[in-house]
């Protein structure tokens, strides 16, 4: 893609003062708007993203947190689940996404609290361009795989209606050699005349998601803003067999089903010295697993059929008042009443209320501090203390020092509360402290830009919520006394343009995460003490290199995972104590053309591209290489020159 | 009565994996577990895995030279144990293994582990009964019926339907009959006459009856968790220990603990004499007693037990602790006297015994 070259040197927001954040461009989350977004976290993001696979439970942890410990919000509402306090992120479509924005560690204060390691801000824009734009995308994959993604954008001078659908489907039946277990033939005899290992295909990994997405944006040049949106989830899935499964298709079966509906309602009013806003959101959810067996009459039938479902309700107000150019003050007042089945029902009505100062002391410091309280089913939760510091070291290559000290906490989930068994209504919150540092810089020449930033980071959680199992053979929260984690955080981006309509980009990062439990042994045989949270990688890291030459471009993606621990002692003496590390490759290339009607745009991609076996989660297989191909058709018609004028940019992206 | 135990295996294979083998595996764009020395021994432990995590295993153990061997399954066979090790038993040279949520049950070589058939296709196998040496009973958490099987060819010959009964777990060979525990939400044992392949009666016990032995007397020793936890569908009460006498199918002794309490895990030695159990500890109580013992007789406070053996051979005691569930387990060996005699490191919940006399 091309894209003209434009210097740009400001301050840094008020907003941004002394913490750690990541935007993810949105010519990204353009550019393959059918992947999963959990692709793209793992690409581009610090945060580490545990899968078992295409179309399965896909979840963050960040910082060495566990994924209830990110908070995620879709167009400010939270979407995390109260039943269970975590997002699939495989359940959302990129092209559902416009701005992403990940606030690392104590920056997620700013949002709210219980975000240990971090918060995830998805946001969908308006584009105002008065006009009528509509996208298709088609992309067909190996394993029968196959993503659709219609999008229809109608703009008046102050109103917009925006319709999204996805549609991705698959077998999802690979093909794979399975080294885990054996076929064992014997005669008539008993007599053992053959093993092999069995040429498999990956089973009930089939899927089918729906995802449907209805806007309406209203503007007035009083400096009024209307936002409604409705974002509705049907999906079915097959829950995929561990390559250590001797049952066949005619044996057993399982399936997981998921339908979602979240809703977001707000006004926002911006004026001269500030802005107000209210908004208002639904967040519900309606989870099945069914499964079915044979019971020796050689039918499939059912044995578990289990339902569960949640309700969130969010009202927020939010104020923000500038006096000056250099002092913001921010109030917020949020509420969200939830309720769950499971089956027996629970409720609980969380509030907060938050003050936020931000101030320039001089044109190289800047200050910020928050205070936030909560009151959760009546029980005020201690008030939670943010301070954040940020120094323009250098200006000519704008090198910035940051510092925070970020207290924090998260309530137990209605999972970790009341489910039955092993459920603990006797939980205490979480509690964290977090101090981090970081140094920036960001530099640029005529022709070229470089960018990164390091970062380093220490958290002290309390009374860290864990499941663990019990004699009675089922598992039950409780609080564990203290998870230690720190590590830091590398990236780095650089672009250089070459020629009139050549440009190479390179980034990437680097993460170390050490997340240590430090309670005191359960007993004398308890080896956990010091060491690393299960499913925690020590070590990631990502690369991608980019090269555009006028409508050609490709890049090349480069993924590696540590080892992860499956035990909490890490004893690698103990076979099955670790999954090993991996490393992926994936390459892409495409070409794009732009007609008088709008523009077309054709992609190849190949993952897996050296056919690596390797397991994300232990005996779940993974499909080695594969290869897809998708056709991006956008259709624009624009009343007004300036927007066309805009759009000729953006069609040539 | 357990199947008797009749392969005798002095013998101690050291086979050690080549680095050049997992290479070669590797080259071909696959890796397989670590592969250790293998020992055939007298004691195996089962290491039960997390559930859906696949990583069960199995412990070897000589007893009268202390060297063991943990992922020995693996070891001999270059592949994974399978998810959720449910139970074993061994029978006439054979060893079978019941993998719960792999839906398989490998026949091995006792003396080496090395797989010799398997019986795939199964719903969620929990226990291997060997009938005779044609015909064998499968039990089953979720498929409402008892698979019947040729141990010897490891081919499936019929089922025997438990009709109102969705789960049948541990199965107990008294005189002619077999007694087969519905533990799961239920409250009976069933009767099966073997020469039909039939359920012919059933004895309401308390609730969740999760494990059986026969006494030197011949009477059925049954322990009912009494469901577990507050709140289960299936029930709450407080958990029993009931005699039942095969001649009457009747309950004839009931022992009730407090409720609340868990109890679990019940065996017997090799004279029929004294029964053990996991009641906040180890406890031991002989046939004729009137009472549950007060105080177990192997306190380990805070410890995770998973599991009670007792080898047939000399009475040595092995515990089996889980620690955390999520860690590499330990079991704590005593000799009949209670003295302690060894500790091991094994795999991950070990939960159970086998011993090859």
């Amino acid at each position: 893609m091309n894209i003209d070259t434009v210097a740009v040197t400001a301050h840094s927001p008020m907003t941004q003062i002394g913490i750690t954040t990541t935007i993810v461009d949105t010519t990204l989350l353009r550019s393959n708007p059918i992947a999963p977004l959990s692709e793209i976290l793992a690409q581009n993001t610090t945060l580490f993203i545990k899968s078992y696979g295409r179309a399965t439970l896909s979840t963050a942890s960040f910082r060495g947190t566990s994924p209830s410990h990110t908070q995620v919000f879709w167009n400010g509402i939270r979407i995390n689940s109260p039943l269970l306090g975590m997002v699939d992120f495989s359940m959302i479509p990129s092209g559902f996404v416009d701005r992403m924005t990940v606030l690392h560690g104590g920056a997620s204060l700013q949002q709210s609290s219980g975000g240990m390691g971090g918060t995830l801000l998805l946001d969908t824009q308006p584009l105002f361009r008065r006009g009528a734009e509509i996208r298709y995308v088609q992309s067909i994959g190996s394993f029968a795989t196959f993503d659709e993604l219609a999008e229809i954008r109608l703009s008046g001078n102050n109103l917009e209606s925006s319709t999204r659908l996805s549609l991705a489907s698959s077998r999802n039946d690979f093909r794979y050699t399975n080294l885990r277990k054996k076929i064992y033939i014997n005669d008539d005899e008993g007599n053992l005349v053959d093993s092999y290992h069995p040429v498999e295909r990956n089973r009930n990994g089939e899927f089918r998601d729906l995802n449907l997405l209805q806007e309406f944006n209203f503007r007035t040049h009083g400096g009024n803003r209307i936002s409604l949106g409705a974002w509705l989830t049907d999906s079915q899935r097959g829950v995929p067999v561990m390559n250590i499964d001797y049952r066949d298709s005619n044996t057993s079966k399982a399936l997981s089903e998921v339908r979602s509906l979240r809703a977001v309602a707000s006004w926002e009013r911006l004026m001269t010295n500030g802005k107000c806003l209210l908004r208002t959101g639904w967040n519900s959810s309606d989870m099945r697993y069914a499964y079915w067996g044979d019971m020796g009459d050689g039918n499939l039938t059912q044995m578990i059929d289990s339902r569960t479902l949640f309700n969130s309700l969010t009202l927020h107000a939010e104020g923000e008042w500038a006096p000056t150019e250099k002092f913001v003050l921010s109030a917020t007042l949020s509420a969200e009443a939830s309720g769950v089945e499971m089956p027996e029902r629970h409720h609980r009505i969380e509030s907060s209320a938050a003050i936020w100062a931000r101030y320039r002391l001089s044109e190289r410091l800047g200050a910020a501090a928050i205070a936030r309280q909560e009151l959760i089913d009546g029980h005020w939760s201690p008030t939670v203390p943010a301070l954040y510091l940020d120094y323009l070291l250098f200006r000519p290559w704008g090198v910035v020092l940051k510092a925070s000290a970020v207290g924090n906490f998260r309530s137990p989930t209605l999972n970790d509360l009341y489910y039955q068994p092993g459920g603990n209504p006797n939980l205490s919150n979480e509690r964290g402290l977090t101090f981090e540092t970081a140094v920036g810089l960001s530099f640029e020449g005529r022709r070229w830009s470089i960018s990164g930033e390091a970062a380093l980071y220490d958290s002290q959680i309390r009374d860290w919520i864990l499941w663990l199992g019990t004699q009675r053979g089922f598992w039950t929260a409780v609080n564990i006394e203290r998870v230690h984690s720190y590590g830091a955080e590398l990236k780095a981006h650089g672009q250089v343009v070459v020629g009139p309509n050549t440009k190479i980009s390179l980034s990437g990062f680097h993460t170390i995460t050490h997340a240590i439990n430090n309670s005191a042994p359960s007993s004398a045989a308890d080896r956990s003490q010091g060491k690393q949270i299960v499913y925690i990688p020590v070590h990631t890291s990502a690369l991608t290199a980019g090269i555009s030459i006028g409508n050609w471009s490709a890049s090349y993606k480069w993924n590696h995972v540590g080892e992860r621990f499956t035990t909490t002692n890490n004893d690698v003496a103990t076979l099955y104590s670790r999954v090993e590390p991996y490393f992926l490759n994936d390459i892409t290339a495409s070409y794009a053309h732009t007609f008088r009607w709008g523009s077309a745009n054709i992609r190849l991609g190949v993952n897996n591209l050296f056919d690596r076996y390797y397991e994300t989660v232990l005996f779940r297989p993974m499909p080695g290489r594969n290869y897809s191909i998708a056709l991006e058709l956008r259709w624009k018609k624009f009343n007004n020159i300036s927007d066309k004028r805009q759009n000729q940019s953006e069609l040539s992206r | 009565m357990k199947n008797s135990c009749t392969a005798n295996f002095k013998r101690v294979i050291v086979g050690v994996w080549s680095l050049s083998a997992l290479l070669f595996v590797a080259c071909n764009n696959g890796k397989t577990p670590e592969q250790p020395d293998t020992i055939s021994s007298g004691v195996y432990v089962l290491c039960e895995g997390n559930y859906m995590f696949g990583n069960a295993t199995l412990t070897a153990y000589d007893p009268s030279s202390g060297t063991q061997v943990n992922g020995a399954f693996a070891s001999a066979n270059g592949i994974a144990l399978g998810d959720v090790v449910q139970s074993m038993c061994i029978y006439n040279k054979t060893g079978y293994i019941v993998v719960n949520n792999s839906g398989v049950v490998f026949a091995v070589d006792p003396a080496t582990l090395e797989v010799k058939g398997s019986i795939t296709s199964l719903v969620s196998p929990r226990h291997f009964m060997v009938v005779s040496d044609t015909k064998a009973y499968i039990s089953d958490l979720r498929a409402a019926a008892i698979t019947v099987v040729n141990p010897r060819t490891y081919k499936k010959s019929g089922s025997i339907p438990t009709v109102g009964h969705p789960s049948t777990e541990q199965m107990l060979r008294v005189g002619s009959t077999i007694y087969a525990a519905c533990a799961s939400s239920d409250n009976k044992i069933l009767i099966i006459d073997p020469t039909v392949d039939a359920v012919v009666d059933s004895i309401e016990v308390g609730l969740q009856p999760v494990s059986m032995v026969l006494d030197k007397d011949g009477k059925v020793w049954c322990l009912c968790d009494g469901g577990g936890w507050e709140g289960n569908p299936a029930g709450y009460e407080a958990p029993r220990l009931m005699v039942i006498d095969p001649d009457s199918r009747a309950v004839e002794r009931t022992f009730t603990f407090a409720l609340g309490d868990y109890v679990s895990k019940m065996t017997i030695d090799a004279a029929g004499e004294r029964i053990y159990y996991l009641h906040g500890g180890v406890r031991r109580m002989n046939i004729t007693d009137t009472r549950p013992p007060a105080e177990p007789i192997i306190s380990i406070e805070g410890y995770g037990l998973y599991g009670v053996g007792v080898d047939p051979a000399n009475s040595d005691i092995y515990v089996a602790d889980a620690v955390d569930y999520t860690q590499s387990g330990k079991v704590y060996r005593y000799d009949a006297d209670l003295n302690p005699v060894d500790t091991l490191t094994v795999g991950i919940n070990p939960c159970g015994f086998c011993f090859n006399e």
